[in-house]
This record gives structure tokens, C-alpha cells and sequence, in this order.
């Protein structure tokens, strides 16, 4: 089933546009509500799930030991995986991800490895030998726009929240102490701000209707003291150099705003 | 006997009764009683017996007015989409009477039209019809996208409510019964109209709709919230 | 002597975990259901009745019904591969046969429904659970049906029958067996066991199975009546 009323929306979305109003009533840079539910899987070592409006994100940490990387011996390993749900969108298939998904871990995985939100120095256990592994993986639920966001606020929020058993080496032994779980350091906080362009205007934080007319997009991940850590511009249409540096300065407003959201979980 | 009252709420599966009345929509019949087979409100009539569900989603029957829209073009049909499960089709001859018309002159994907149901054979292909009066494509107006209850609201019980909202109001409103208002007129009236339709869409069920809508109809600016 | 033995976790034989149940609780799909027992979190989405386009895949006379159960790679101890495995391609075809008897597909032609059952966390029972969610999900979507099917699991633990097996007592019980039932006419749509049972641990077994999916059919239409209540 097509929506119907596609093109009946796209006129009364520009038309507002140009009043400088948005179909749901937001200025150009208002966030939807954003609701942060940390610890929400027992399983996992750290989890949350994440709502941006409707569009709705589970991150969950698994942690394992393994092997450093040869060219990376004195560090940990984070890998990030995002999946796509059939039950997010009509639009959405189940089988292994897209491009789409891809791109959104990668971007997720770079906004957190920059950063860095945690030292991968304090990931090794032993070098050469030993590290932790932790898996992120980020289940989109449910879909109305702008999962780059919604996707890394639940990547970092459950990253924050994770807990591993304390490691203690004997003569080169590992021992694993399940019942002693510590947070893990945190080094930089990072959040990402993406930003879309649609008739020329910059909107933060896209719905699923104004998406399906944006024309590109641009997200910028910041650490807390206002450096830039990741871009992403993604989109077929182009951006001139005014207006980068315009989504910049929305997206440095905005990325504060985010980080007082962050303070609030534990 | 009646297992249930008259408009109480019933589940699939809920025995409704066992008297020998016609079974209805959402209902089935199992050993000669008769079962609900979703979820709404069960009516009981002198004869037959029925279930409307809440959400109650469209399904198309000969002669209905619908709005649809062109998906895509092949060499005998159009399809369309009629915002319900199956996608309707209007067949190409029915505008062209072996002339060399260039057809995509006529009607293009994306496009809007008027259209009634023709037939509905057993398995769900619904042919369309844009041969009589009053049907079309539209070119301005905008088309607001309700519940059922809202439809049945407008078009069966109280359709001279239409008849207020284009005379006090100047509106022109076309009601089509696959969920779909087509409504023109300037841009504050076409406003006004659709806030009047998103009060009955939120309160399809409300005591006195009717009163109320005509009060606000012939007062404009009255409070809807009041 | 069944009366006195308390489980584990507490519970009497005859107990289940607190359940939770909500439909409606996804943006776009046609129909949803969430479903919290014990740590299980499970996510039910159906998108559908849809016109399928493929002839391969569509039947002239009826719709087709998809299913697909995936558990998140978070939702058991040991991270799980993301993707199919055998276990849970086994899964979606029993939900799916165990749902489609109520299902009066024959009213859609040529289309399909499609069921996914998202396991965010698991502690035992999930298969029954996702039974119970597509279940309500397909209610919720209005897709006529003849019965809500209803699921639970019963098994033998320290040699006492027992009902709806936490993920320790699947693991360490004697036996293990998931039903799920038509609760209108009391047929069996939907019955695995592993482990061992007497004939008569059998009969005992499965009259505590019924007893526990009846319980859990009021809870369904107790959650559907709450949501009308809701949108009232």
C-alpha cells in the first residue's frame, strides 16, 4: 500500500517551509521528545532503548574475550552492527543488512571510536593475548525518521551503562570475576546531530514524511568539549560550503542539548 | 439465545449466539452457532447478526465512490491505489474508443482521480469505473485521510452535514468511501473544514456529534475544544 | 504432594510469571504486540493483508502467511550471530503452523500476511510467547479469526509437573513440552516435547497446559479490551 496522500503532503510541507513552519508544528531546530530507558536488557552488559518522536532504537553490549588485532595489540576490540527490523517499516525487509544499515553503523561506530567515549586502551587485558570484544548491536523497532541519531544516542547510552566482571591476572592467568561487575572508564562522550536539507532549509531531527523529500543530509557527531569527532553527509543533492558550515553551528546548539539529556542517566 | 448483549464488546473466537439470524460481517458460523471473528462491537438486528471492528479498514463494493491514485500504467489497465488492501484497476478502454489518442495525455502515474467501483470478483480484483457523471481527475483541492466511522458518519447518516460545511463554509467536499475527503475552497475555509473532520475522526462516537458539528459549523471560530 | 512444592523462583507448580501483554504498540505496522514474562521482552509486527505481486509466491485462492521469529544477538548470555539459524527457522514454521489453522485466510486472495516475532530478551518459554504475541498482533491488526490461539509450556522439574519453565528449569528439567491450543474448541494447534514422561505424566501434563492457556486467554482478551478502553 502507497501512501496516497504523498503528493497532498509535499505541497503543504513546502508551503510551510517557506512560512519557515513544520507539518508537526516543531521550529527548524527542535528536537521531537526524546525518551532514554537505560539497563532495559538483564542479558546484556549494558543496554538502552532509545525514542526519538516514534522512531525507536535497542542498543545492547555484549562483551567477550578474544584476541587483540595483530596491528593493535595494547587494545580492545568494539564491533557495531545495526539492524533494520521488518517490523520497523513497511519498507524495511527481513534479511542481512543493507546499505543503509551499514552506513548507519559505521557512522555510529566512527562517532564512538573518535571520540574515543571510552580509552580502547582499557579494553586489553592482557597485550598481545587477551582483550574484551564488545559487540554493539542496535535493533531499530520502529521507524519515523532519523535513525542516525536515534541509533547513536542508544549506541552511546548503552555504552555508558555498561558493566564487566573485574579481570585480575595471576602469572599470566585470566580470572574472570563474574560477581564483581565495574562501569566501564568513560574517556569522551560523543553525541551525533544530523541535520537535512529540504528546499534549501535546514531541519534537525527529519520525520519519515519530511525525509522522503529531503534532498541530503549532514551528520556531525561532537565530543563534549565542542570538537567535531565524525561526518556524514549523506544524500543525493549537494551542499555549499554556507550551508555545512550553518548545520555545523545547529548541530553544536543542538549536540549541548543532547549532552544534558545524557547527564541525566547514571 | 444471546451469549453477549447487543453493542458489547466481543473477541475472535466469542460465541455470539446460537439463534438461526444470517451471520454478518465479522462473524462465522460453526455448528450452527454463531462466533465473532474479531474484535469490536457485536449488533444484533431482527434477523442477521454482525461485528464492527474498531479500525474497521475498507472493503470495496460495487458502486462505491473512491479516491485513487495512479501507481502504474501497462498496456491495457491503470492500477490504482485505493488506500486498502488490493490495488484497483481502471482498464484502459474505458477512455479511448480505438482512437490514436496518446493515452498519457489523458491520465499519468501520481495522478488523482475520481473513480466508482465496478466490480469486485471472488478474489479481490476490484475494476474501476470513470465513465459517469462526476468522475475524474483532480487538479486542486486537498484530500484528507479519516477513519471509517468518520465516513460512515458523513455519507450515510448525516450527509447533510456535506450540505452545511458547502454552504456556510463555500467548501466543495467529495466524501469517497475508501477513507478519503477531497475538499476545495479557499485556503483558511479548506483549514476550517479540516479541523471540523478531525473533530468527528476523534469523536466518531461522541453524544450529540451531530449538534455539535452543526453549531460549529454555523458559527465559525467556535470553540471545538469546548 | 504437588500442592507443597515450591519452585527455584518460588512459584507453585501451577504458577505463571507475571505477565505482561500491550497491542498496538508499534507506529507503522498494521498490527503489534509487546509481550514482557519474567526477563522474556518480546516484539510482535505484522504488516498485511498486502497485495504480493509475485505469482511464485502468492496463491490465487488465499493468503499467504509469512513468519519469521529472530532473537537479538543481545537477548541470550552468549551473544547470538545475527541472521537465521536452524533453531529458529524450525521455530518460524511450527508458530506459523500453529497460528494459521485460526486464520481465515481464504478472505484474502493473493496476498500476504506477514508475521515477525523479535525477541529482545529470552529466559525460556519465547516460542510460546511468540505464539501468544502474533496472536494478539493479528487481533489487533483485524484480521478475522476463528480463536485467539493460546500458548504455554509445561515440563517436569525434580520430578514434579510443572508450569511455564523458566530458562534454568528448561535447561536442568526432566522434560520440556510447549502446547498451544484453540481455547474455543480445546484443539492442539502447536505440541513439541524433549525429555522424558510417563503415559500418565503425559495426561497430567497436558491438562496442566490447558489449564494455563485458558488462564492466559482471559489475559489476551483482557489486553484487547484494555486497549478499546484506551481509545474510548
Amino acid at each position: 500500500m502507497v501512501n496516497i496522500l504523498s503528493q497532498i503532503c509535499e505541497e503543504n510541507i513546502i508551503d510551510l517551509l517557506n512560512q519557515e513552519k513544520r507539518i508537526d508544528e516543531r521550529s527548524f531546530d527542535d528536537y521531537r521528545d526524546i525518551t532514554i530507558n537505560t539497563d532495559y536488557i538483564t542479558k546484556a552488559e549494558g543496554s538502552a532503548m532509545v525514542s526519538i518522536g516514534a522512531t525507536t532504537a535497542v542498543a545492547g553490549v555484549k562483551a567477550s574475550l578474544t584476541t587483540p588485532f595483530s596491528n593493535s595489540p595494547d587494545e580492545g576490540i568494539i564491533i557495531t552492527n545495526t539492524e533494520l527490523l521488518a517490523i520497523a517499516s513497511r519498507n524495511f525487509e527481513y534479511g542481512p543488512p543493507n546499505k543503509f544499515a551499514v552506513e548507519i553503523s559505521r557512522v555510529v561506530d566512527r562517532t564512538i571510536r573518535e571520540a574515543p567515549v571510552i580509552d580502547f586502551k582499557d579494553l586489553s587485558i592482557v597485550d598481545d593475548s587477551t582483550c574484551w570484544k564488545l559487540h554493539i548491536d542496535i535493533y531499530i523497532l520502529d521507524f519515523d525518521g532519523n535513525i542516525m541519531d536515534t541509533a547513536c544516542l542508544a549506541a552511546v547510552c548503552a555504552l555508558l551503562t555498561t558493566k564487566l566482571p573485574r579481570v585480575t591476572t595471576v602469572n599470566g592467568e585470566v580470572n574472570v570475576d563474574y560477581d564483581n561487575m565495574v562501569s566501564l572508564p568513560v574517556k569522551n562522550r560523543s553525541v551525533l546531530c544530523s541535520i537535512a536539507k529540504l528546499y534549501g532549509q535546514l531541519l534537525v531531527d527529519p520525520s519519515a514524511v519530511e525525509e522522503s523529500l529531503m534532498d541530503t543530509s549532514i551528520s556531525i557527531a561532537f565530543r563534549e568539549d565542542g570538537s567535531i569527532c565524525a561526518m556524514q553527509k549523506c544524500g543525493l543533492d549537494v551542499l555549499t560550503i554556507e550551508e555545512v558550515k550553518k548545520s555545523i553551528n545547529i548541530a553544536f546548539n543542538k549536540s549541548r542539548e543532547l549532552f544534558s539529556i545524557l547527564d541525566k542517566i547514571k | 439465545m444471546y451469549f453477549v448483549e447487543n453493542k458489547e464488546v466481543v473477541f475472535p473466537g466469542s460465541l455470539l449466539t446460537d439463534n438461526n439470524l444470517k451471520n454478518g460481517k465479522g462473524t462465522f458460523k460453526d455448528n450452527g452457532k454463531i462466533f465473532s471473528n474479531m474484535m469490536g462491537f457485536v449488533y444484533f438486528e431482527s434477523d442477521n447478526v454482525y461485528v464492527i471492528p474498531f479500525k474497521d479498514s475498507y472493503s470495496p463494493k460495487y458502486g462505491d465512490l473512491v479516491i485513487g491514485r495512479v501507481t502504474n500504467s501497462t498496456y491495457s489497465s491503470w492500477s490504482i491505489d485505493l488506500n486498502t488492501t488490493y490495488h484497483g484497476y481502471l482498464p484502459t478502454s474505458e477512455l479511448c474508443d480505438n482512437s490514436q489518442q496518446n493515452l498519457s495525455s489523458i491520465i499519468n502515474v501520481k495522478d488523482i482521480l475520481l473513480l466508482r467501483v465496478a466490480n469486485v470478483d471472488e478474489i479481490n480484483r476490484i475494476k474501476l469505473t470513470i465513465r459517469s457523471h462526476g468522475l475524474g481527475k483532480f487538479n486542486q483541492g486537498v484530500i484528507k485521510k479519516v477513519k471509517q466511522p468518520t465516513i460512515h458518519f458523513l455519507s450515510e447518516e448525516n450527509v447533510f452535514v456535506i450540505s452545511l460545511i458547502e454552504k456556510y463554509l463555500h467548501a466543495d467536499v467529495i466524501v469517497a468511501k475508501n477513507g478519503l475527503i477531497w475538499i476545495n475552497s479557499t485556503k483558511e475555509n479548506i483549514d476550517y473544514v479540516i479541523e471540523i473532520i478531525d473533530f468527528i475522526d476523534e469523536n466518531p462516537f461522541m453524544h450529540n456529534l451531530v449538534k455539535k458539528v452543526q453549531s460549529i459549523i454555523i458559527n465559525p471560530r467556535g470553540n471545538l475544544s469546548e | 504432594m504437588n500442592d507443597e512444592f515450591l519452585r527455584e523462583d518460588g512459584r507453585t507448580y501451577n504458577t505463571l510469571r507475571n505477565m505482561k501483554l500491550e497491542v498496538g504498540v508499534l507506529n507503522n505496522a498494521d498490527g503489534s504486540a509487546y509481550i514482557e514474562c519474567g526477563n522474556n521482552k518480546i516484539i510482535v509486527g505484522i504488516y498485511g493483508p498486502r497485495e504480493l505481486y509475485s505469482k511464485k509466491h502468492s496463491k490465487p485462492d488465499a493468503a499467504v502467511l509469512r513468519c519469521k521469529y529472530n532473537m537479538a544477538p543481545f537477548s541470550v548470555t552468549e551473544r547470538k550471530r545475527p541472521g537465521p539459524d536452524r533453531r529458529s527457522t524450525e521455530i518460524s514454521k511450527l508458530i506459523s503452523e500453529a497460528i494459521m489453522p485460526s486464520i481465515f485466510l481464504e478472505k484474502y486472495p493473493r496476498a500476504s500476511i506477514d508475521i515477525s516475532i523479535e525477541v529482545l530478551e529470552a529466559e525460556g518459554g519465547t516460542r510460546c510467547l511468540g505464539i501468544i504475541g502474533a496472536s494478539l498482533a493479528l487481533a489487533d491488526a483485524e484480521i478475522p479469526m476463528k480463536d485467539l490461539i493460546s500458548a504455554c509450556a509445561v515440563g517436569k522439574v525434580d520430578d514434579h509437573i510443572v508450569l511455564d519453565l523458566n530458562e534454568k528449569e528448561d535447561k536442568e528439567g526432566q522434560a520440556d513440552m510447549p502446547v498451544a491450543i484453540m481455547p474455543r474448541t480445546r484443539e492442539i494447534t502447536f505440541l513439541q516435547m524433549d525429555g522424558h514422561l510417563t503415559g500418565q505424566e503425559f495426561d497430567e501434563a497436558l491438562q496442566l497446559a490447558f489449564d494455563g492457556c485458558e488462564f492466559i486467554y482471559q489475559l489476551q482478551q483482557q489486553c484487547l479490551y484494555n486497549k478499546y478502553k484506551g481509545a474510548k
